[in-house]
């Protein structure tokens, strides 16, 4: 049996006055009314917005939990599909939070790991990705060989021979899809730019765990979690700059208790921000003319409040024209590639990216700019079912490009 | 197989089933009725938009009220005039109740079906299909709410009248309840302003009311002619379900400017007395009296942004704005005011525009430019947590001293937020001159904790002697169109005094032919009892009260 971290576990039944309490005031449907100002853009719940009924809501999910708890409800495959038609984007929880304190997402993710822990849960789809973990250590069934070969040719050091500063975790998703091979190369190469002395894990990296954790199996992502954390204590590192939002954010947030105190750990935007205000490192001397819209990432933005860095660094692009969202910030939209939806409902993740895509027109975008591999490869596939013009950058691909720099 | 076995016997073990406490012997609901209406409506409205299915109906179980959860059988969305009729048609053949709902936003119980049936989800209908900012309405469907409507009236220079709800509230069912609108009151109340509708009456009919019945262009008068919109207003789907209407829009100032008078006493007469002298000066925009705790969740966008407001205003405040074509004109309409305020008392101070702005600038999402000149929509009703009642008493200001205290002491030691400074005693009421000073509006809220049952029915009953107390001392009439909902309830209080229809003609004998009225006519136009049934029409009686 794989060792797992030991962390205090939260139970469903916790959150009991969240679901109970929870009074249908809708205001987890919407932006927040003060900043919005087209009534085209009002909705902000994916799955809500896609099937209609109340039970696809936040407001409906609350219900459903109720209903668990108190036995009104026997969890059956509807259930289950409802449950992982949400994007665990967090929108919700952003409007209700502020306002009564309640944590809609939080519940939902209980839920999902009570379903997993009662054997009504994740959707088979989702199967498919932990029988690749177990075999790949990624879910996308990139053979472990090729796990590093992302990096071939970049002046990048490997850890499991050599010391340096700054752990370089490019994540499964960056590693294994060639169309998402040009922005990981482009975000490590920029932190080499911006001299930091810089290594990765290469065919030794495993994955965070996080593709696990969304759809609820908690042990299963506590494995990944024990071998990550006890092979980063052991190098050395001061820095783990992740290009994903997601490895960022189990970093952040599950493994931070276990990590060696003096690790700090920076996703690829917070990087590039202190490259370029802290360090004075960067030195944009090429204009990319462009107009271009940031699209914050769930985990990025919603989860950790990052909002002013991601755009301080496109701000600072010569000739960039920087846009922004109608549901921007806080507001901001899914791209559809949240909480493992695009393996079980491929047709809806496609359905919401679109809505960001013809959202990005609108405003005039010619290219929509972030900072995670499902949101880029949601607007790619978005990008050609609608056959559209739009580009589609990594952030830290535009900084190369500033940069002058080939990837 | 394996998750058929896990649902099996995690039901043998422990499953007590869902909620569908409807009636002993339904006369409506039958089973084989519901089968039958289930299918008619799949080929009516296509199956996509027609559910049965337990983990769908939950969603429609409970609303802000105290009301215990209940489910329907079914639920539909329809996506046209067109479709509704065919849902009542069908729900009249086969005897089956049909419960329409807006956006889902109520406090009443308004869509919680007490005998089960049919739940029609009529947000599918969320189309504004015309804004006319030269002539000033606005057309749109049910599942339109308060900011999509808002933010299209703005595009022409225009704003809807907002209630003190939630921007997620629907629009259509507002206007036709009643609308209290937060701080323009000068402008009436929502049903002042429906210009006109298209309704689906409980036997598949559309009407149109209002200037559209004969075809002539919607202006902002009603008529000439016949006008049959009142008929249909506080009836909450009892005598059928809205599909259009026609709202009056307001211009947009180009100027606004707001003054904050300020009285620090806790003295509610002197309190009243400036706001009449100011209400009949005419010259506000918007005018109201809050205390400071109300201020703070009007103003404030999330609870810390109205604790922190709060902590920063005096006891009482009038909110006062000012519009003009130029700025100087708003400005001087409030220096008006400030002279009128100190001479009906001079201990009212004024808390400097700059000071505001500089309270609400240190918050993420109050802002205060915004929430004057567009939406005027609240936390109030969001931020409530477990359910709320809300007491909506109209009369005259004077009358309101003995209610107030009696209120205090109703809506103390309420279901609080372990975390929020703001107790919502305090935070839930205001005040405010209807028609510039003719009547008033009052309202207090009552917070309930859903999970515990005795404590909902202590503060219910607790509530209801205030407001019986009031109703029959002070003469004051209940706000809400109650009659619609209230009709053959038992009253809730410990002596079997009977139901609401056997005491109305004690306390208010003038309501009581109206009542009469309202019964006849739900009778002529809903034979079948199938519209939001909540009395039988053989016995008078609501069969359930579910505090």
């Amino acid at each position: 049996m794989k060792k797992r971290i030991t962390a205090t576990r939260q139970v469903l039944e916790e959150l009991q006055a969240d679901y109970s309490i929870c009074t249908k005031c809708k205001i987890c449907q919407g932006v927040h009314v003060q900043f919005c100002a087209d009534s085209r853009f009002w909705r902000n719940c994916p799955s809500g917005t896609r099937f209609r009924w109340e039970a696809y809501y936040a407001s409906g999910k609350m219900e459903l939990a109720r209903g668990l708890h108190t036995k009104e409800l026997a969890p059956n495959e509807v259930m289950r599909d409802i449950l992982y038609a949400c994007n665990l984007c967090s929108s919700c929880q952003e409007q209700c939070y502020e306002v009564k304190q309640l944590l809609p997402t939080r519940v939902f993710e209980l839920m999902r790991e009570k379903a997993v822990r009662e054997g009504w849960g994740p959707m088979p789809e989702h199967k498919k990705l932990a029988e690749s973990l177990e075999k790949n250590d990624n879910p996308w069934g990139l053979s472990k060989k090729k796990r590093g070969d992302w990096a071939k040719g970049l002046p990048l050091k490997n850890l499991n021979k050599d010391q340096a500063e700054v752990l370089f975790f490019a994540g499964c998703t960056y590693a294994a899809d060639p169309a998402l091979l040009k922005p990981v190369r482009a975000a490590a190469l920029s932190l080499v730019e911006g001299g930091w002395d810089v290594g990765t894990l290469g065919a030794e990296e495993l994955c965070c765990g996080a593709p696990m954790l969304l759809v609820g199996d908690r042990d299963f992502f506590e494995t990944f979690a024990f071998e990550n954390i006890e092979r980063f204590n052991a190098l050395g590192v001061k820095t783990i700059v992740a290009p994903c939002s997601h490895c960022a954010w189990v970093f952040k947030e599950e493994y931070a208790d276990h990590l060696n105190s003096d690790i700090k750990v920076m996703q690829i935007s917070e990087a590039l921000w202190w490259l370029l205000r802290k360090d004075k490192s960067l030195n944009f001397t090429n204009e990319v003319k462009m107009k271009a819209v940031w699209h914050d990432p769930c985990k990025l933005g919603r989860r950790f409040d990052q909002y002013k860095k991601p755009r301080a660094v496109l701000e600072a692009i010569p000739g960039l024209e920087v846009l922004e969202f109608h549901r921007s910030m806080f507001n901001s939209l899914c791209c559809g590639g949240g909480g493992g939806v695009p393996y079980a409902f491929p047709d809806f993740a496609l359905y919401t990216a679109k809505e960001r895509l013809f959202e990005a027109e609108a405003v005039g975008a010619e290219a929509i700019v972030t900072s995670c591999p499902y949101c880029l490869q949601m607007f790619h596939k978005a990008v050609e079912d609608k056959k559209s013009d739009m580009k589609v950058y990594d952030l830290a691909e535009l900084v190369m490009m500033a940069l002058g720099k080939e990837v | 197989m394996w998750i058929k076995d896990i649902e099996k016997n995690i039901r043998e073990r422990r499953v007590s089933g869902i909620i569908m406490q409807h009636e002993a012997e339904p006369l409506h609901n039958k089973p084989e009725d519901l089968a039958r209406a289930k299918e008619l409506l799949q080929e009516a409205l296509g199956s996509e938009w027609v559910t049965d299915d337990p983990m769908i109906l939950i969603g429609y179980s409970r609303d802000q009220s105290p009301f215990p959860a209940n489910y329907p059988h079914l639920v539909v969305m329809p996506d046209s005039t067109e479709e509704v009729a065919q849902v009542y048609k069908i729900a009249n053949e086969c005897k089956v109740d049909v419960i329409p709902m807006g956006t889902g936003l109520t406090t009443m119980a308004l869509h919680i079906p007490l005998y089960g049936g049919i739940i029609m989800d009529l947000r599918r209908m969320d189309r504004i299909l015309e804004v006319d900012g030269d002539n000033m309405y606005m057309v749109i469907q049910p599942g339109v709410n308060y900011l999509a409507a808002q933010v299209e009236a703005q595009k022409v220079k225009c704003r809807v009248l907002n209630p003190s709800t939630a921007a997620t509230a629907g629009v259509i069912s507002n206007h036709a309840f009643c609308n209290i609108n937060t701080l323009a009151s000068k402008y009436g109340f929502g049903i002042d302003n429906i210009i006109d509708s298209t309704l689906v009456l409980p036997d598949g009919s559309i009407v149109k009311t209002g200037p559209a019945s004969y075809g002539a262009v919607k202006a902002q008068v009603p008529g000439p002619g016949p006008d049959a919109s009142s008929l249909f207003r506080y009836a909450f789907g009892t005598l059928g379900t809205v599909t259009e209407m026609t709202l009056r829009l307001y211009p947009e100032q180009e100027h606004i400017y707001q003054i904050f008078p300020a009285y620090d006493e806790d003295r509610l007469d002197r309190v009243i007395d400036v706001l009449y002298k100011v209400a009949n000066e005419n010259l506000t925009l918007e005018l109201a009296h809050m205390q400071n705790s109300f201020f703070g969740i009007f103003i404030g966008s999330t609870n810390k942004e109205a604790s922190a407001i709060t902590k920063s205003m005096p006891r009482n405040n009038l909110f006062t704005i000012f519009s003009g074509v130029t700025e100087e004109e708003a400005r001087l309409k409030a220096q008006v005011i400030e002279r009128v305020i100190l001479e009906e008392e001079p201990a009212f101070e004024f808390m400097p525009p700059e000071a505001m702005d500089d309270l609400v600038g240190e918050l993420r999402s109050a802002n205060l430019d915004r929430w004057q000149k567009y939406f005027n929509v609240t936390v109030r009703v969001m931020r409530v947590r477990g359910s709320f009642l809300i007491g909506a008493l109209i009369g005259h200001l004077d009358n309101f001293l003995q209610v107030e205290k009696g209120m205090r002491v109703a809506t103390s030691d309420q279901m609080g937020h372990t975390d929020d400074p703001l107790p919502p005693d305090d935070a839930s009421t205001y005040l405010q001159p209807y028609h510039m000073g003719r009547s008033a509006y009052m309202e207090y809220d009552l917070y309930t904790n859903q999970g515990d049952k005795d404590e909902v029915m202590r503060a219910v009953m607790t509530y209801a002697r205030v407001m019986m107390q009031a109703i029959v001392r002070d003469g004051l009439v209940l706000a809400c169109g109650a009659l619609a909902l209230n009709k053959g309830m038992p009253l809730p209080i410990p002596e079997d005094l009977g139901t609401i229809d056997d005491l109305l003609p004690l306390v208010m004998p003038t309501l009581a032919p109206i009542a009469d009225a309202f019964t006849q006519f739900k009778m002529a136009v809903d034979p079948n009892n199938i519209a939001a049934r909540r009395w039988d029409y053989e016995t008078g009686l609501c069969k359930k009260l579910s505090i």
